[in-house]
């Protein structure tokens, strides 16, 4: 599993997002002001400047009486259009759904993703052509049959048609949505229930741990139950159906289990992350582990048997640690260079938690000073002194928090600042005992409120209270990883260990990944009315669908291509190379003319940062990974984005559709 | 300018109509009763009969790949590829839950294409597989390619070349892999050189299969080499009805049900059995040796046949008459055919296994390797002694066995226990061990790679 996403800063983006719609509307003005020139001369700038506050003016004269009307007439017209044929086809795509996934994978675990993957993927794939073709065909095909005449020719305001249509289709749509996703839901919870024909659950028994195995086949049902001290017991049935009724006491029980099953797999966990970084065989901070070759650069890797370790910072843990203490949750892979001693065992890995203090240090006037020339004072144990600029000065230490705090050169510094270099002492070690991986699977370790480990140092057994002593000033907690197996190395990336919160409801988590195609496609309305309001219906479908291609699937290659990652050079450089077959890493021989291809291109390419920061990137409407993946979609980095993507369209949408609809010769076919 | 008049026209055309009709119906019509039906229904017949190209004949006929195929309208290789780079991309981030669905869609769109069964059976139990780090995960994704290539032969049943992939699975892949003790006790927990593993150390690690095997691939109960054999012998059989494999040369292709019984004693020696049953089985090995590979007939591009046994000169003699060609070429092409398949080293080592004194020899040198492990030193150089002297009697009855690895290594290995004995006893060093001439003939070659390892395992400079 891979998930790559920053937390989402509103307040950034909003900054961002005004920055964009005013530049954007600055050369709309302008493009208009040129064009009205050619048509009204000198006149023309100053028309286009009275045409401005018509749009505000109209804005707030919105009648919602009036935009519902247009609103149930839209949605009237799309079913019309026979929308709601996509029922039938979902309908015969989940009919046979299980024809296509049934039983690719014999492991639940893998297979619920299918399962999951499949009902988001359908639900997105039937509905975007249906909200895309009716969106996009609804005003002009009004144009065209003149039918919006008869809209026009009453006191309806051009922003009601615009925001009505968009409302119409968008309750449409909305529709759509609900009822595919509540049957979707109900499918996935009964192919996985119906699938479930193996598990095994440890279960509470009147205060005894059970572990209850159930495997259900075509020549019977087998469930074995072994409770503490108690030789397992086997019971066996031709059928389910069999043992509840020979056995209703025993059935139960593995119904229970069953439950419990089923709730492992639809899960939606709730993940608290930290900040990752790592050691070095020469104990110096690294930023990156050892690299094994591995072509998917997603983990980075520890040796073995040495001093590398994985290091994760937890913040505000003290609110997290529960009663029974805190639950960490690992995934981590295995990179073997040699099968190892015993070719039976995992490798083998090591929690340590460690008490770390994180400072900087700052002078009389608050500037900040460079833990590297921060020295001890020779009056005070405690105060500390620095040379700056050739003065010996006093400082004092202040604490800083993780998030704040970045490696770069092999040490420590700030992300804000990183000429300055902070300090971090480590105060108490605590060792925990080591355990085998289950790659690819969950590794669950339990921190209880009181850690019991034993301290080399002393050589004696010591008890620590997580949150009293490991938890440091800041309420952070520092979880070191080691692998103990030498010659074997260990990947991880920042999500592969988390501080595991009571999990939520499946049904939430899926419902929130519902939620992200609904704004999806609330997206695609907006977009396709917008077009529409300028463009002809097949135009209009083009223009959207391009927008979609490229801001789902081509926006990493787009990016690429205006950071100049990719090799060979713009469009013309890159016609020239393989005409004239150079290879892309050859450096191009300088004279005029390579210079004027290579200015050409760096004018393309502005177009196609241009093209970047209009196309709406749709890869933040996916949270399908988060869910099949069991878990719960996370607010910051995903809901929040795409909510702020859809907002973000809407206003200057409106705008271009108020505008586009309001110059539109709708005499014209 | 047309004279004709609309009538005259649609006359026109209803004749060219009736004209076309014609060769489509001799074309296309279909087999009914006593009559074969038209051409394509001629070429469509059960397979022996005809070209065997329908749906029914090639194999298990499947709605849902039909419906796909019929609704992508003849996209299915642009859909294909699509699926293709989505794989290559899922197994590059390590997403093995679609992996193997995507690879079922892929299947699902052209179940006749045989090289796609091969590729992704493969590389699930060689690739995918060697991704896991728990070696009971490994064995799952080994026993997935071997029934993903296993539902290959539902739909293609007449390929001999994916039920040779299977058999390599199970045989090779199982039998030669790091963890090969691990695997072959997942696969079969009832071979007897298992009754004394306790019942959790044993059995496919699979809660469905409850510690036994996975009725899937194993359903006899049997040895990996053996189950591989099964599968071996089917390529074997449809290959001489005439359904062509494109793998390998047809002599080396035809051995395989052969060598895994040979594959299968060798291993039961490593695994520390032997005995009158194995014993027994090596001289059942000898005798399928000879008798059937040795006498299988393989063309040899020179316009005549050979089979690899001929005993004696008179044979070479009767084999050329009867071909009309010289005994000097039979003479050629036989050698260089048992050469490419070691013909002669597996029928001298399954005849001198075949002899109690060998697997005397054997099972000396294996139990004093186990007595070095437990630290009994003077007892196992007693018996790697006398198992070196007991291997240097068949080496010099079977002399053919003294180029071959195996037997050399395993007579190097067993020097250098004992000398490492020695060393452990301080021992001065010495020169009159059994297979000593052996040992100097190796210095420069074998000894130290075999010393390399001898020392990563039990120490040593």
């Amino acid at each position: 599993m891979s998930i790559e996403t920053q937390p989402f800063d509103f307040l950034v983006a909003t900054g961002q997002w005004a920055f964009a719609v005013t530049a954007f509307l600055v050369l709309l003005i302008c493009g208009a002001s040129g064009l009205s020139m050619m048509t009204h001369g000198i006149k023309g700038p100053l028309l286009v400047l009275r045409w401005i506050p018509r749009f505000p003016a109209d804005l707030l004269q919105l009648s919602s009486r009036r935009v519902f009307a247009i609103a149930q007439l839209t949605f009237r017209e799309a079913i019309r259009r026979k929308a709601l044929v996509v029922f039938g086809m979902f309908a015969l795509l989940f009919m046979f759904g299980s024809w296509f996934l049934d039983n690719p994978n014999e492991r639940m675990e893998l297979q619920v993703k299918n399962y999951i993957s499949f009902v988001l993927t359908a639900i997105t794939w039937l509905l975007l052509p249906v909200v895309l073709l009716l969106s996009c065909w609804g005003l002009p095909e009004d144009i065209r049959n003149r039918s919006l005449h008869t809209v026009v020719t009453k006191p309806a305001r051009k922003t009601e048609i615009v925001i009505g249509r968009m409302l119409g289709f968008s309750t449409l749509m909305t529709i759509l949505v609900v009822v595919m996703g509540v049957t979707g839901y109900v499918w996935i919870d009964r192919e996985v229930a119906f699938n479930l024909t193996v598990y095994s659950e440890t279960i509470d028994v009147d205060g005894q741990e059970t572990l209850v195995e159930y495997v259900d086949e075509d020549e019977g049902v087998t469930v074995r139950v072994t409770a503490d001290d108690e030789p397992t017991q086997v019971t066996a049935a031709t059928s389910r159906t069999a043992l509840r009724q020979e056995n209703p006491a025993l059935y139960a029980l593995t119904e229970r289990a069953r439950i419990q099953a089923l709730g492992r797999h639809l899960v939606a966990k709730r993940p608290v992350l930290g900040t990752i970084s790592f050691k070095g065989n020469d104990g110096k901070p690294a930023e990156r582990g050892v690299n094994t070759g591995d072509i998917w650069e997603y983990r980075t890797y520890i040796a073995g048997g040495t001093n590398w370790r994985a290091i994760w910072d937890f913040e505000n843990i003290r609110s997290e640690v529960a009663e029974d203490g805190l639950l960490l949750e690992s995934s981590f892979e295995a990179f073997r260079t040699h099968k190892g001693d015993d070719i039976q065992e995992s490798l083998l890995l090591q929690f340590s938690l460690v008490k770390v203090r994180r400072s900087v240090f700052r002078d009389a006037n608050d500037n900040v000073v460079s833990a590297t020339a921060v020295r001890k004072s020779r009056d005070d144990e405690n105060a500390f002194e620095a040379t700056v600029d050739g003065e010996n000065v006093a400082v004092s230490r202040f604490p800083v928090a993780a998030r704040d705090v970045e490696v770069r050169n092999n040490t420590y510094v700030l992300i804000s600042d990183p000429e300055v270099v902070v300090l971090i002492e480590e105060e108490i070690r605590a060792p925990l005992s080591s355990f085998n991986i289950s790659e690819f699977g969950e590794n669950i370790t339990l921190l209880k409120p009181q850690i019991t480990f034993y301290d080399q140092e002393s050589g004696e057994r010591k008890q620590l209270g997580l949150v009293e002593d490991l938890v440091n000033e800041q309420g952070e907690l520092r979880v070191e990883v080691a692998c103990l197996d030498s010659g074997q190395y260990l990947g991880m990336a920042q999500r592969d260990l988390f501080v595991r919160l009571p999990s939520g409801s499946f049904a939430v988590g899926y419902a929130k990944a519902i939620c992200g195609v609904w704004m999806m496609l609330g997206l695609i309305v907006v977009l396709g009315v917008t077009a529409s309001c300028f463009l002809k219906g097949p135009i209009a479908s083009l223009l959207t669908f391009v927008m979609l291609l490229v801001g789902q699937g081509f926006m990493p290659f787009l990016e690429k291509i205006v950071g100049g990652e990719v090799e060979g050079g713009g469009p013309l450089e890159s016609i020239i190379r393989i005409v004239r077959q150079i290879n892309v890493t050859d450096e191009l021989p300088e004279n005029t003319f390579y210079s004027t291809i290579k200015g050409i291109d760096g004018f393309l390419n502005q177009g196609l940062f241009i093209v970047k920061n209009i196309v709406p990137d749709f890869r933040n409407f996916q949270m399908d990974t988060y869910v099949a993946n069991g878990f719960d979609v996370p607010w910051s980095q995903a809901m929040a984005p795409s909510i702020g993507i859809t907002l973000a369209y809407l206003v200057p949408c409106l705008v271009v559709a108020y505008y586009s609809l309001s110059l539109r010769e709708l005499e014209h076919k | 300018m047309n004279r004709l008049s609309s009538r005259q026209r649609k006359l026109v055309y209803f004749v060219a109509i009736l004209l076309l009709l014609i060769p489509i119906f001799v074309l296309g019509r279909p087999a009914s009763g006593n009559s074969g039906g038209g051409v394509l229904a001629e070429l469509r017949r059960p397979q022996g009969q005809e070209l065997g190209l329908s749906e029914h004949n090639l194999g298990r006929v499947d709605p849902t790949s039909a419906a796909m195929n019929l609704v992508l309208l003849g996209m299915r290789g642009v859909a294909v590829n699509l699926l293709w780079m989505d794989y290559i991309k899922q197994q590059e981030t390590k997403n093995w839950a679609q992996v193997r669905s995507t690879t079922e869609s892929i299947t699902m769109l052209q179940p006749h294409y045989l090289q796609i069964w091969r590729y992704h059976g493969w590389n699930m139990a060689y690739n995918v597989a060697a991704e896991w780090d728990d070696v009971r995960d490994r064995y799952y994704w080994i026993k997935e390619g071997a029934k993903f290539i296993s539902d290959g032969t539902d739909h293609n049943r007449f390929s001999p070349e994916l039920n040779y992939e299977i058999g390599r699975i199970l045989g090779q892949k199982m039998g030669i892999a790091d963890e090969w003790r691990v695997y072959r006790k997942f696969f079969n927990p009832d071979g007897r050189q298992y009754e004394d593993v306790p019942e959790n150390e044993k059995g496919d690690p699979d809660p469905r299969y409850r510690g036994g095997v996975d009725p899937e691939l194993n359903p006899d109960r049997l040895d990996n080499y053996l189950a591989a054999q099964r599968y071996y012998q089917i390529a074997n059989d449809l290959e001489g009805q005439g359904f062509q494999q494109h793998l390998m040369m047809r002599h080396i292709f035809r051995q395989y049900p052969y060598r895994c019984r040979l594959d299968n004693n060798g291993v039961l020696n490593k695994e520390g059995f032997f005995g009158d049953f194995v014993i027994g089985e090596w001289a059942q090995a000898e005798k399928d040796w000879i008798d059937g590979y040795g006498q299988e007939r393989f063309d040899t591009g020179e316009g005549f046949q050979v089979n690899l046994e001929l005993p004696s000169e008179a044979h070479y003699a009767e084999l050329a008459r009867s071909q009309g060609v010289e005994v000097g070429q039979v003479r050629r092409m036989v050698r260089s055919f048992q050469n490419v398949v070691n013909y002669r080293y597996w029928r001298t080592r399954s005849l001198s296994e075949s002899e109690p004194t060998t697997a005397a020899a054997h099972k000396l040198l294996f139990e004093g390797e186990e007595l070095f492990k437990r630290n009994e030193l003077t007892k196992a150089r007693t018996m790697l002694v006398e198992g070196l002297d007991g291997l240097d009697e068949v080496l010099s009855k079977y002399e053919d066995l003294i180029t071959e690895d195996l037997t050399v290594e395993e007579a190097l290995w067993g020097l250098m226990l004992i000398k490492k004995i020695d060393e452990l006893l301080e021992k001065p060093p010495t020169d009159d061990l059994p297979l000593t001439g052996l040992w100097n003939r190796h210095l420069n070659d074998k000894v130290p790679t075999l010393q390399f390892n001898f020392n990563r395992r039990f120490g040593g400079l």
